[in-house]
């Protein structure tokens, strides 16, 4: 009578999942991304998680949620849809990019080599799902007041959260100024900087409703890979046969 | 040679060259930040731009191969002139895509560095600097006997040098020597019609390709581009030739050789534009018979979206009916031909906003526009200041080149271009 | 990229060759072939190389040194996060895995920080984006002291020790005259001249002395006094009031002690009633215990369903998915649950909440009285339908609970006398049956008669006595009848069946606007789970005139299930001791005022306090309502201050709060505010210039969240005993300053220490707390409060937690390499608690509190930290007390009152007057009240609110998406907030036409429409600051709220419960 409560959390299983992947051969691992609609609480953690994991400028952003009212009063639902890059198997946009700063990695990651990309924007316009923005080298401090009006102050704030880039590909990048990533192509890249250190991506953990799941498909024993298999599951626009490896579960 | 207009051209191209230097300064300090592309609509005014010179091109390009590949023998008074202005118009192309980059430094190695082979714009790259080096030669084996002429003619020491080194230095030009550079004038006349065909075809198989872009995604759109360039280029050509008549000789009905031009020319244009609206009419007929969602969303987007007026008033009317009707009926009344070739390709910017904005200006996901907040995450589009200020300067920077060229160069010339009088 | 090429070729020249370049050299290449559809070997090559790239470990979020472990404040919610610190600045913040708000199940906690350092949980978005209220543009750094007029919004930045002589020592501080000190309030020291005066005034007030003998008996002290005529309003200390917003544990022994037990103020006042009051204090009254011959004891605080474990949840007017306590505590809980088939939920709210968008059923309630109506409709069908667990209600006592192993008892069976015109009065009580009272000695050997209750059994009617653990009673459920002796009775039950029965169920959809078989629907799942169902309620249900009847019918109506303490039932918050006044626990921090006297007299709000036992009694009604069963009522704190009523308030300490930006119809105070003569001396800590703080004498600026110390205990629904702390995890960005000779970061405990030094309370410095034991430092109370936690409850110490090892003791101190040694100084905080348990504090501290294991918190299907006492469903204070504004008893028990009311009770109509929608509000994920308008990243997702409205009332307005209204209601007929410094700030708004939402009503989202914090230029030392539009995006429609028309500066109020009443507004809109 009394409930068996759960022993873990969904985030430590697939945090296990994640680790044993990593340690073994990783020319088997094919990351993938399953998302709950039903679980979906259309909280946007996972937008904002994104941006301050990636520290995206203004402008750009990896993973928006997108929502829409269905049905009429009072028979109504409302559904969310998180959008990261689905990583397409058969991806449009980097067919398209003329100098192959974009491409699948061994490991099924489309990923931007901010240090190629001549930021031409073929792959925005490519990409059916506009999960690629330009990095127009925007500040969220434009025009707030200086240090010198006795607050706290822009520059001091700069530094807090957009002077230093974040790690994105395991990588150090220049004080955020006029080079790279600015001028180039931004996009999801499933946090490989988090992945390479054990970790889920920031999307993941932070999503409140447990909506979001991570792991490799090509291991059975995976939560990923069981959730891919359940009956509720589809790819957006698959007419287009871009073979996402994000799927979602209705 | 000497033309009127030619002071008040220089000064419209320095004062654009002036005005824009700002533009131009401020794009490469802060990069593409200034302009008002975003994320959605990626790529505006600079890439119509990009489009338009590259219509400008082909038709020069066509005046080219009719001269030395068709080798229609009134022509060749302006071959050389067209040789160069396609020389231009590429090099206007190249400024306005290389400005549209992010990071356009890298472009200069990175396509030597790790090209990708199925983009399109690789190929682009790689034809194009074809036609760039054919046109090149082209331009110079048409004029190099002139200008060793002009080399020893010539008085003012810059000048002479210039030339001078302009031929290496060759002072003598023998009958044979021309007759060679005739040959090969042929030779990469038949090399440039396929790679002309390829680099054009290739800038709408570019948007062809695309498999979520509804209208663009047709085996239709290389083709309507081809015609596009050659319609729009061949009106721009017709027009110039007119521009730059001399008045003298008359002929039988008091036509001067370039309005004579302009009437042989104004037939092709008909025949160019006819093909043109039925592959467009075409595109809106299979478009709405296929009854795709998006496709009708965008044709529709087209016809009766907040730019109908682009579409009916300024290409239907104007820049189709109209001319059409010029065309027929003033077939030869050389002012009434210009005036078509006028309208046509002053309204071709508007045929190729109506081709770009309509696939852009549907968010690729509903509801897209109301997760994220940010100018640059919209579909609405205004150029800005910035974007306004560098199209002169890279105008005005082809404009004085052209004028230099036809001033200084013998690419006008009364006798016909350098051609042997077998 | 072909740099690198260049430079590793180089290097494979100089030193031998470099592989990792050669591989991204040769995979650059390899790359595009590959890519040309040419090469694998190439290709092969380029994808090791970039597994390579991704190794180069940029990433160092994830190494033990750079986190420390603390809570959120960016909502109430406080969950646990995990700060994430590069170069000494906050890098990223992410859930804390050792906290049950972030996990369910959490990590385990003897998990070592080494490994929990890659490991964490969920958080929202706010919690995401508090990076941006730490370093928000314009947090403020000096103290600010107008230069204007109040409002004006013009300031001057000056010293801090400047300023603290100066409100201390008063003078004329802005050229308008002379303001009284602190030191001129805080008069009266003395212990035991106060306890005298104190003592006598309650005998005036109670008639057993005359003032004339007051007088005549303390002539010496009667300057102490407010007003030596009423010596029961208490001395002039009383003028001095602190206000509070969001105030937790410790920084509330700081602040509020500050106030209460030192200056000896009674004048120390929460936000409660602005947030969910009559959630509060309905749980007060319901859980006051039959003690020594009275009900009482009854402790602050409200239950929650045990998210986890329910198997069916009605969420009344709560809304777990976008605010709540809160997404990351609950949602997950919701999400798995009903996914997963272990639950099913419903929820009662106008609007089609995201928690409504998940439920198996949404009932669209009308706001104005739906949620009471509700209530007594499922009361009623559940009672009809015998389908209530009658074994629990007709437990009388608590041997008959225990007898059945029901955690609790309530006083469903229990008799109640009815008057003459069938009014309820007092319980039937043995004296009443001519049975003897027995005589009993409580602990401090006082004897008192007990009197015992009475319920029927048959024929029988058996006395009993509450808390008897050895003699099970248990009594008939439904009676009425009249006793021989001519009493007419009847058992609580029965009243409140009568209270659901006087309207038939159809009648009651009508009025709430729902469909019957819904509500059945509803009803029959509800009590289709045993006790694993629940009622969970939030503000929807609190913050109406009714807000405690409605509060009282929906925890009845879980009560009539038996849910209370049961897992999947309703569940109570439950924390660790940090006080350290129990047997055992290492600090007694209660000793810090065993010096400072005793505060007494009737407060501003008059709370507590029953009014015709006051010498303020003039007959009825009052000047203003009086808060026998109510505390904290923000939104009368200071419109009593306009009135001066029943005193004069000459210093007001504002602390993390706005009233005016908060409240309903908060634009009625700014007259107050502004006003020197009504209030002499403001002062607020802040973070900004804040909405309210702009009105203030003095702004301090204070430390966020994510700079300073707090305790935030706990929410109902949380199960395991936990106790969360907040400790310094950035570095101040405020200057340091010198108190007690110490150096500290500028904040409100330095600001309380340095007013402390200069009044000279007895409280702070050397040895306040003992021998050698001081308090000159935030840390000397925060740190020996730890402490008190991780030794646990158990006075042997076998509840004491583990002791940091050495590489966590390592950890600790790295971790906090970037804090300055104003804050951390490892020698001087291990000081503190003493070599012996500093290991242990530090493993508290390394895990951000301390957090029993989920499966410890459940037990046999019950709570483990259950509420286990008496639920109270009837209460005879308030039948036997007189409302102060009619003269007439309160009700006593769960039933339906019909609002809107004035505080008379009369009801307000508006609606006849043509404001023709209903005006609610509520809490967007993304957004809360004042603390998000700086979060850049939040406005990007959310940058405005709008005017929500059905599609039915757009067709029948004409309003489609996107046009701008005003929002216009009876008291406020422009739909303006006129911020009294000339600036007019319309109330208009874009329209968003919904399907989800109840046609007749027009919501908003909370969070926006700001006019401080750099929503609008102000001035500092003549200085113009540029405001950002950001700030000021969306519109705030609290002003358009309904005034009370009787008191007329301030909103409509729950006379019972104190509820700020935010759900019963009817507006107009206007296109504009
Ligand atoms: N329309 C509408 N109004 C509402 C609600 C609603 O749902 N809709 N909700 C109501 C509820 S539930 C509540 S609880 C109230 C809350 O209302 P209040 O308790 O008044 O709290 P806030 O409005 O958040 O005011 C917080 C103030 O403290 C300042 N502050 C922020 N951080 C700190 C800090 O670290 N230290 C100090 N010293 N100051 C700080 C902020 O700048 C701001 O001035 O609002 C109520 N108002
Ligand atoms: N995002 C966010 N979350 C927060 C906060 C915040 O500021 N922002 N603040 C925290 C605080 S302090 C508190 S007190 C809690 C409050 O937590 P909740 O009370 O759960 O949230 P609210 O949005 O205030 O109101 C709850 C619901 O009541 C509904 N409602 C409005 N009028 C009526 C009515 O007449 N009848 C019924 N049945 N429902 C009605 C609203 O539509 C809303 O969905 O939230 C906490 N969490
Ligand atoms: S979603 Fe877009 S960006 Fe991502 S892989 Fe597919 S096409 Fe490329
Ligand atoms: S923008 Fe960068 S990544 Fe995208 S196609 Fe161009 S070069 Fe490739
Ligand atoms: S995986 Fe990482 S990059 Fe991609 S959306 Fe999630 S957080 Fe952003
Ligand atoms: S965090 Fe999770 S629940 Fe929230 S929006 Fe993203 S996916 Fe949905
Ligand atoms: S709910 Fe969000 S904002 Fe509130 S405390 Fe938790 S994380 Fe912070
Ligand atoms: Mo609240």
């Amino acid at each position: 009578m009394a409930r068996i409560l759960p022993s873990e959390d969904l985030l430590s299983r697939m945090q296990r999942d994640l680790k044993r992947s990593i340690s073994g051969d990783r020319s088997k691992i094919k990351w993938s991304m399953v998302i709950d609609l039903a679980k979906c609480a259309g909280c946007h953690a996972c937008t904002v998680a994104c941006v301050a994991e990636n520290k995206l400028p203004p402008g750009v952003v990896y993973r928006p949620v997108l929502e829409e009212e269905i049905g009429t009063y009072p028979n109504v639902r409302r559904r969310f849809i998180p959008r990261p890059c689905l990583h397409c198997q058969n991806p449009p946009c980097v067919k398209v990019c003329p100098v192959t700063a974009t491409y699948k990695n061994e490991q099924g990651v489309v990923v931007v080599d901010y240090n190629r990309c001549i930021g031409c924007r073929y792959c925005l316009v490519a990409c059916p799902y506009a999960a690629r923005t330009s990095d127009f080298g925007e500040w969220y401090t434009k025009g707030t007041p200086g240090t010198s009006e006795n607050l706290l102050g822009k520059e001091k704030c700069s530094e807090g959260y957009e002077n230093n880039p974040a790690a994105e590909y395991g990588k150090k990048w220049p004080r955020r100024g006029k080079g790279s990533p600015i001028g180039n192509a931004r996009k999801c890249h499933f946090c490989l900087h988090r992945i390479e250190n054990g970790m889920l991506p920031a999307c993941v953990t932070t999503c409140i409703g447990r909506a979001t799941f991570f792991g490799n498909r090509n291991d059975p024993e995976s939560l990923a890979a069981q959730l891919i298999s359940s009956p509720r599951v589809f790819v957006l626009k698959p007419e287009l046969t871009t073979k996402p490896a994000v799927y979602y579960l209705k | 040679m000497r033309y009127k207009y030619f002071g008040l051209l220089i000064i419209l191209a320095v004062l654009g060259l002036i005005v824009g230097s700002f533009g131009l300064a401020e794009r490469l300090l802060n990069g593409l930040n200034p302009t008002a592309l975003g994320s959605y609509i990626p790529w505006g005014l600079w890439v119509a731009f990009y489009l338009f010179f590259l219509g400008l091109s082909a038709g020069a390009f066509l005046v080219t191969i009719m001269t030395y590949v068709l080798g229609m023998k009134q022509f060749e008074h302006i071959g050389p002139l067209a040789a160069f202005t396609v020389l231009i118009a590429l090099l206007c192309e190249v400024q306005f895509i290389l400005l549209d980059l992010g990071q356009f430094h890298r472009a200069l190695y990175q396509f030597f560095l790790s090209p990708s082979f199925t983009s399109l714009m690789t190929w682009m790259f790689v034809l194009f600097n074809a036609m760039l080096v054919i046109y090149a030669l082209k331009t110079f084996l048409l004029i190099r006997g002139n200008m060793i002429k002009m080399a020893d003619k010539e008085k003012g020491r810059l000048l002479k040098n210039i030339y001078k080194l302009l031929v290496l230095g060759q002072t003598s030009y023998s009958e044979q020597q021309r007759a060679n550079d005739r040959r090969w004038v042929g030779i990469l006349a038949k090399i440039s019609l396929p790679v002309g065909l390829l680099f054009y075809g290739t800038n709408g198989t570019f948007f062809a390709i695309l498999i979520s872009r509804p209208v663009w995604n047709s085996a239709l759109t290389p083709l309507l581009f081809i015609v596009a360039a050659l319609l729009s280029g061949g009106a721009l050509i017709t027009f110039l030739t007119y521009l730059f008549r001399l008045k003298d000789p008359l002929n039988a009905n008091g036509f001067c050789r370039e309005e004579q031009l302009c009437l042989d020319l104004g037939k092709i244009i008909l025949f160019l534009l006819i093909v043109f609206l039925a592959l467009e009419a075409l595109q809106f007929f299979v478009g709405y018979q296929t009854g795709t969602a998006a496709i009708v969303t965008s044709l529709n987007l087209i016809v009766g979206g907040p730019y109908w007026w682009a579409f009916w008033i300024v290409h239907v009317l104007i820049g189709s009916v109209i001319p059409l009707l010029l065309l027929l009926f003033g077939s030869h009344n050389p002012r009434s031909v210009v005036w078509a070739c006028f309208l046509i390709f002053v309204t071709f910017l508007a045929v190729r906003f109506n081709f770009v904005m309509p696939d852009l200006a549907v968010y690729k996901l509903e509801g897209l526009e109301a997760t994220f907040y940010h100018p640059r995450l919209r579909t609405e589009y205004i150029p800005s200041l910035n974007e306004w200020l560098v199209s002169p300067w890279i105008v005005s920077s082809g404009l004085i080149a052209f004028l230099m060229g036809t001033r200084f160069l013998p690419v006008v010339t009364d006798e016909t271009g350098g051609a042997a009088n077998e | 990229m072909n740099k690198d090429c260049a430079r590793n070729r180089n290097s494979d020249t100089e030193n031998g060759i470099d592989r990792r370049g050669f591989l991204k050299c040769s995979a650059l290449l390899g790359g595009a072939v590959a890519a040309g559809g040419g090469i694998p070997f190439f290709a092969a090559l380029r994808n090791y190389a970039d597994a390579m790239e991704e190794k180069t470990g940029a990433y160092i979020h994830h190494l033990p040194e750079n986190q420390i472990y603390s809570a959120c404040q960016q909502c109430n919610t406080n969950c646990g996060i995990k700060v994430k610190l590069v170069d000494g600045m906050v890098a990223k913040i992410d859930g804390n895995p050792y906290s049950p708000w972030a996990m369910t199940p959490q990590i385990p906690e003897n998990t070592h920080v080494k490994d929990a350092a890659s490991v964490e949980g969920s958080l929202c978005p706010k919690g995401q984006a508090g990076i941006q209220t730490l370093y928000d543009p314009y947090r403020i750094i000096e103290v600010l002291k107008r230069a204007g007029k109040r409002g004006e919004n013009k300031w001057q930045t000056i010293p801090f020790d400047q300023a603290i002589k100066e409100i201390v020592e008063g003078g004329n501080l802005f050229g308008e005259g002379k303001v009284d000190g602190l030191k001129d309030i805080v008069v009266l020291r003395d212990k035991a001249v106060a306890k005298a005066l104190a003592e006598d005034s309650a005998l005036v007030a109670e008639k057993k002395m005359t003032i004339e003998e007051f007088k005549a008996k303390h002539a010496a002290n009667l300057r102490y006094l407010i007003d030596p005529d009423h010596p029961d309003l208490g001395p002039r200390n009383n003028q001095f009031c602190l206000l509070w917003g969001r105030l937790k544990n410790g920084r509330a022994e700081f602040i509020r002690d500050f106030v209460a037990k030192e200056c000896g103020s009674v004048n120390y006042h929460g936000h409660t009633t602005v947030c969910q009051g009559s959630l509060y204090f309905t749980g007060k009254a319901m859980s006051d215990q039959f003690v020594e011959g009275k009900f009482t004891g009854g402790s602050k605080f409200y239950w929650q369903g045990d998210t986890g474990n329910a198997e069916f949840a009605i969420f009344v007017g709560a809304n777990p998915f976008e605010a709540n306590y809160g997404p990351p505590l609950r949602v997950q809980k919701i999400t798995e649950g009903t996914v997963d088939g272990r639950m099913k939920i419903a929820v009662i709210d106008p609007r089609c909440s995201k928690t409504a968008s998940r439920a198996w059923k949404w009932l669209p309630v009308e706001p104005i009285n739906g949620v009471g109506t509700i209530a007594m409709a499922m009361i009623q069908w559940v009672m009809d339908n015998n389908r209530f667990d009658a074994a629990y209600l007709s437990n009388a006592n608590k041997a008959a609970a225990r007898k059945d192993g029901e955690p609790t008892w309530s006083q469903a069976p229990w008799l109640v006398k009815i008057g003459e015109e069938g009014a309820p009065g007092k319980f039937l009580r043995g004296s009443d049956l001519g049975r003897a009272r027995d005589t009993r000695t409580n602990k401090e050997g006082k004897g008192w008669d007990f009197d015992s209750f009475i319920v029927k059994q048959g024929s029988e009617f058996v006395s009993f006595d509450p808390n008897d653990e050895k003699n099970p009673v248990e009594g008939e459920l439904f009676v009425d009848m009249t006793l021989d002796g001519g009493i007419r009775v009847k058992s609580v039950l029965q009243l409140i069946r009568e209270a659901a029965n006087k309207n038939p169920v159809e009648k009651w959809c009508d009025i709430a606007g729902v469909i019957k078989d819904d509500l059945i629907e509803v009803a029959k799942e509800f009590t289709s789970h045993g006790k694993k169902a629940v009622a969970d309620i939030h503000r929807g249900v609190s913050q109406d005139t009714g807000g405690f009847y409605n509060v009282c019918a929906w925890y009845t109506l879980n009560c009539l299930i038996g849910n209370i303490g049961w897992q999947g039932g309703l569940c109570k918050s439950t924390t660790y001791n940090y006080a350290g006044d129990k047997p055992g626990k290492p600090f007694n921090m209660s000793v810090q005022h065993k010096n400072a006297m005793k505060a007494w007299g009737i407060n501003i709000i008059r709370h507590t306090s029953v009014y015709d036992k006051t010498t303020m009694f003039t007959g009825y009604p009052a000047k203003r309502t009086w808060y026998p069963f109510a505390t904290d009522i923000y939104q009368e704190v200071i419109p009593s201050i306009g009135d001066m009523y029943p005193y004069h308030i000459k210093a007001l300490l504002m602390y993390m709060g706005s009233p005016v930006y908060s409240l309903p119809s908060g634009h009625t105070l700014i007259n107050i505010l502004k006003d020197p003569k009504k209030l002499p001396l403001f002062i607020a800590s802040d973070i900004v210039v804040g909405e309210t703080s702009m009105y203030a004498d003095y702004i301090f600026p204070d430390t966020t969240y994510l700079e300073r110390w707090e305790f935030p205990g706990a929410h109902p629904s949380v199960a395991p005993k936990v106790f969360p702390v907040r400790q310094p995890a950035a570095a101040p960005i405020t200057p340091a300053v010198k108190v007690f000779g110490e150096d500290m970061p500028m904040n409100m405990e330095a600001m309380i220490l340095a007013m402390a030094e200069k009044l000279g309370l007895p409280g702070y410095g050397e040895d306040a707390l003992g021998a050698g034991v001081s308090v000159k430092r935030e840390e000397d109370l925060y740190l020996r409060m730890v402490a008190n936690v991780a030794f646990g409850d158990k006075p042997d110490g076998s509840d004491k937690v583990p002791a940091a090892d050495k590489e966590e003791m390592r950890i600790f101190v790295e971790a906090r390499r970037h804090l300055p040694k104003t804050v951390f100084d490892e020698k001087r905080w291990r000081k503190v608690v003493g070599e012996e348990l500093w290991p242990h504090v530090v493993y508290v501290l390394n895990r951000g509190g301390r957090f029993q294991a989920y499966a410890s918190a459940y037990k046999d299907g019950q709570l483990v930290n259950k509420y286990d006492k008496m639920v109270g469903l009837y209460f005879e204070k308030l039948a036997t007390t007189r409302h102060s504004m009619t003269g007439k008893p309160y009700l006593p028990h769960a039933t339906y009152l019909e609002g809107p009311t004035d505080c008379m009770g009369n009801l307000i109509q508006d609606r006849k007057k043509g404001f023709d929608m209903s005006l609610i509000t509520y809490k967007y994920i993304t957004q809360t009240k004042s603390r998000t308008s700086g979060d850049y990243w939040l406005s990007a997702v959310y940058p405005e609110n709008y005017v929500e409205i059905s599609a039915f009332d757009s067709g029948r307005l004409e309003l489609k998406n996107n046009d701008m209204v005003r929002i216009v209601s009876a008291t406020n007929p422009d739909g303006v907030w006129d911020l009294g410094n000339g600036v007019v700030k319309p109330i208009i708004g874009r329209i968003k036409v919904l399907e989800g939402i109840r046609p007749g009503v027009v919501a908003f989202s909370l969070g926006h429409g700001h006019w401080a914090q750099g929503a609008m230029p102000f001035e500092i030392d003549g200085k113009a600051i540029s405001a950002d539009p950001r700030k000021a995006r969306g519109f705030h429609a609290n002003a358009a709220m309904r005034v009370d028309p009787v008191l007329k500066n301030t909103t409509l109020c729950d006379v019972v419960g104190g509820s700020a009443v935010f759900y019963q507004s009817s507006v107009k809109l206007i296109k504009a």
